[in-house]
């Protein structure tokens, strides 16, 4: 096994609706922040890697936004890497990043995921689909999946549309201790029924919002760890998997496999198992998913997701808190950017300097981004352990 | 509006006129035997050429769910499902849904074809038509009566 690979800085610009924004501002302040919390020059950085998913489609930027982003804070000359990988385009950048260092090719990698949503053409077109061209042709969107999907978890296992609610209501409350968030007002359980309907049963409030944003991170060799004097705030990646789908054509709707079996690689990589998580962030992009994500992840037992989350079980004070950054429900979810973001929290809380939203004394973090869709299943899964 | 030029087709695709009317087709591996809908080239297990199949007409709901906010070329509400067919496939299309309860796992559903997207291009697809009241499938383990 290659020796480790740390995180030694991490920086996001806050994700909302930022219509004078451009793709490069919000990624210059995303990765110029994380070279300052890693106190590194951008002559330092000996690879950049850089995730989007729609700046192709929204900005006509389709190729090119790392050299773009360097561009803004002088990195040039080293290998860019440019990564596409639906709502996993973050994740990938990272695990791009990790690959370089641990393969040797570089001591200090730079990687940075962004979005800018809010600039879409055509109203109402549905931007995550790809993957589903002639679903897309028959009314499919990434809500009616998950419609259906809650349909078929709240049938098989009794999970109700009250225990769905208490995940948006969670994400709120951290989101009110998280100065990066889209949202920070506090909504009810009686709110989230309330709001606008939009695929049975879900709501609005069930689902993530449209946004813009970007995160970044500073990943090093175990060697840089002294030489920069970073060792003591340095987060260790105990593991990280990126896993595509089987797709198979006849499956149980209220699991995901794919994540099930990149989870185990993962914890098997790291030697670590579900109940070492001691904070995490997982893709919830609808309520039901994050309830899905306990139980795949091995938070839960399959079918528990609901009392789980009922039990306060995910809230702070309790077994494993869940998206304490507020998740993608309330942080909001520039696809390119969501995957840096997570571990943005993931890392902050390890090295506890998470204020008000700590989660005392954790040492293991979770980072889990389920993207996209490719034939009727999730395309990619991305799972990452790290240790302090 | 017509399909523009490049604009995939799905009656290319996943449709095939046989004796006046329009039918579903997947592919079928001469090796293993195993459908696939959309229809493949190449069967993923042992990357055998496939052959065109014509599926049935009758299936069952695996799951539905009520669309609310529609996307752009669809006007809401309007149902949506997974439906299993019993060559072993699972496809997503909009269900028109005349029972007097919302449609369940198990419920029986009849294919036609027609026109389900007329912006920013006309779009011929399967939409499934239910409640069927006649059993003439096999059923989910779990499976309900039909609805009235």
């Amino acid at each position: 096994m290659a020796d480790s690979v740390y995180v030694v800085g991490v920086g996001m610009t806050k994700f909302g609706r930022f219509p004078d924004r451009s793709l490069r501002s919000l990624g210059r302040e995303a990765a110029l922040g994380a070279l300052l919390d890693a106190g590194v020059g951008p002559r330092d950085v000996n690879v950049l890697v850089c995730g989007t998913a729609r700046s192709g489609t929204l900005q006509g930027r389709e190729s090119g936004v790392g050299q773009l982003v360097g561009w803004e804070l002088g990195i040039n000359e080293i290998p860019v890497y440019n990564v596409k990988n639906y709502c996993a385009s973050g994740s990938t950048s990272f695990d791009v990043a990790r690959l370089a260092v641990a393969a040797g090719e570089a001591d200090i990698a730079l990687a940075i995921g962004l979005e800018k949503l809010t600039a879409r053409a055509g109203k109402g077109a549905t931007l995550t689909s790809d993957g589903m061209e002639i679903e897309g042709d028959l009314g499919f969107s990434p809500p009616a999946y998950f419609g259906m999907l809650a349909r078929r978890h709240m049938a098989q296992y009794g999970t109700t549309r009250e225990q769905m609610a208490m995940v948006a209501v969670k994400n709120r409350r951290f989101a009110a201790r998280n100065p990066y968030t889209q949202y920070q007002d506090q909504v009810t359980v009686e709110q989230v029924l309330a709001s606008k309907p939009i695929v049975e049963p879900l709501t609005l409030l069930d689902c993530c919002p449209t946004s813009d944003g970007a995160a970044a991170a500073v990943l090093v060799s175990e060697r840089m760890l002294d030489r920069l004097g970073v060792r003591g705030r340095a987060v260790r990646i105990a593991a990280s998997l990126l896993r595509t789908g089987v797709y198979e054509q006849v499956k149980d709707m209220a699991t995901f496999e794919l994540d099930v079996r990149c989870a185990a690689l993962a914890y098997e990589r790291a030697g670590l198992g579900p109940g070492d998580v001691d904070v995490a962030e997982v893709h919830d992009a609808f309520t039901i998913a994050e309830l899905v994500h306990y139980e795949d992840l091995g938070l839960c037992p399959k079918g528990d997701g609901g009392p789980f989350v009922e039990s306060g079980a995910t809230d702070l004070g309790g077994k494993v808190p869940v998206s304490t950054s507020g998740g993608l429900l309330t942080r909001g979810h520039p696809l390119g950017a969501t995957g840096l973001a997570q571990l943005h929290e993931i890392v902050v809380q390890l090295r506890g300097e998470a204020g008000d939203r700590q989660v005392e004394g954790a040492r293991v973090g979770l980072t889990h981004v389920a993207g996209g869709f490719m034939d009727n299943d999730i395309a990619t899964s991305a799972i990452a352990l790290l240790t302090r | 509006m017509t399909r523009l030029p490049g604009e995939h087709a799905l009656d290319q695709q996943v449709l095939r006129e046989i004796d006046g009317a329009w039918r579903l087709v997947g592919s079928r591996c001469d090796t293993c035997g195993t459908v696939h809908f959309p229809p493949r080239v190449l069967c993923p297990v042992d990357l055998a050429e496939c052959e065109e199949t014509v599926l049935g007409t009758r299936g069952v709901v695996y799951e539905a769910s009520l669309v609310r906010v529609a996307p752009v070329g669809f006007t809401a509400p309007y149902w949506v499902a997974y439906v299993d067919l019993p060559e072993g496939v699972r496809l997503f299309a909009q269900l028109d849904w005349t029972g007097d309860d919302e449609p369940r796992h198990g419920d029986a559903v009849e294919c036609v074809v027609r026109t389900v997207r007329t912006e920013p291009y006309e779009v011929l697809g399967p939409v499934f038509t239910g409640p069927v009241l006649t059993r003439s499938v096999a059923e989910p383990a779990s499976g309900t009566e039909p609805s009235s």
